[in-house]
């Protein structure tokens, strides 16, 4: 090998790559190596016998159940949920009970049996004034059936009137 | 993630875990255990898993975790651990150790663990610069500096070795 001092001068100086370093290593373990290299060459034996060291096997994994963190992950997402539900009601329950209260002059009535006697209240007053709009229309009418008569009278008045011309 | 394609990715990545572990722990019962924790860590985490761009990386990172965890666990309960008695071997056992590949793989262990893994990751694992900084959480000078100074260290190991054999030799033959 041409440059097998160049490059055992920089594979101990950590600079070579590995493409050079596999150079050496193929060098060491032929049957070619120089004498003066020679020294080297269990070095590099070593790591190439290491290499082929036998080694345990492990135990494949089969459980094909999910893991113990991901039970985890489901019971903190169901404790969540069950949190958001709680947080949901606590927060919608006023809402929800707003249909029971009534705001009167800016002030919240929440007794529903006060709330609907002042909504009767309201309700009464409410239609005596529609009433007491109504009073003058209704007199209307009484002066229509009083110019009525008036007018049947005139009507009569008339006929007479026809009858006794003819008779003369 | 499914099972099927978990398994499938883990087991390409066994070898590689396995040797970094036992580099990392210079045990093997103790890499074992350890492979099975990140196993197990990595199928708890297979939800995040496909949004992982460099799974070799991030599996790595979560061994090294793992490894330096039980490190500190060892040095809570101060057991007498090969880690910590590895670099008090006697001259008797270090004798034994004939075979030069061997020698090398003792050397490589006695490195601090920096240097172990980080050479391995290289040399072993043929790693980019790039991916073993993202596993080691440093920078890749401080990796290219770390290895160098590994590879030199062994380098400077062996070369002692092998003086102090050929003078061992020389002096027998002038005895003789």
């Amino acid at each position: 090998m041409e440059r097998a001092d160049e490059l055992l001068s920089k594979y101990f100086g950590g600079t070579s790559t590995l493409s050079e370093e596999k150079k050496l290593k193929a060098y060491f373990n032929s049957e070619h190596v120089s004498e003066n290299h020679v020294i080297y060459k269990p070095f590099f034996q070593q790591f190439t016998a290491e290499k082929e060291e036998i080694y345990p096997e492990v135990t494949p994994i089969l459980r094909t159940e999910k893991p113990k963190n991901n039970r985890n992950r489901i019971l903190i997402w169901i404790i969540s949920g069950i949190a958001a539900c709680l947080l949901a009601i606590t927060t919608m329950r006023p809402l929800m009970q707003s249909e029971d209260y009534l705001i009167m002059k800016g002030k919240r009535i929440d007794n529903p049996e006060l709330a609907q006697q002042i909504a009767i209240k309201k309700m009464e007053k409410s239609l005596s004034m529609v009433n007491r709009r109504l009073e003058p229309v209704e007199k209307l009418g009484e002066v229509e059936t009083q110019l009525e008569k008036i007018e049947k009278i005139s009507q009569i008045r008339q006929n007479v009137h026809n009858k006794l011309s003819k008779i003369k | 993630m499914e099972a099927q394609k978990f398994n499938s990715i883990f087991s390409a990545l066994t070898g590689k875990l396995y040797r970094f572990a036992k580099s990392m722990l210079r045990d093997s019962v103790e890499a074992e255990d350890a492979l099975q924790d990140v196993q197990l860590k990595l199928w708890e985490k297979r939800s995040e898993l496909d949004v992982v761009e460099n799974m070799d990386g991030f599996a790595m990172r979560v061994m090294r975790n793992r490894c330096l965890d039980i490190i500190r666990q060892r040095r809570e309960t101060s057991e007498l651990h090969p880690e910590l008695i590895s670099d008090h071997k006697n001259p008797h056992e270090q004798a034994e150790v004939k075979n030069m590949t061997e020698r090398v793989k003792l050397l490589i262990d006695r490195l601090p663990e920096l240097q172990r893994s980080i050479i391995r990751m290289r040399d072993v694992e043929e790693m980019e610069t790039s991916e073993i900084a993202y596993i080691m959480d440093m920078s890749e000078n401080a990796v290219t500096v770390n290895l160098s100074r590994a590879r030199m260290k062994i380098k400077t190991q062996i070369l002692n070795e092998l003086q102090a054999e050929n003078n061992t030799i020389w002096k027998e033959q002038m005895n003789y």
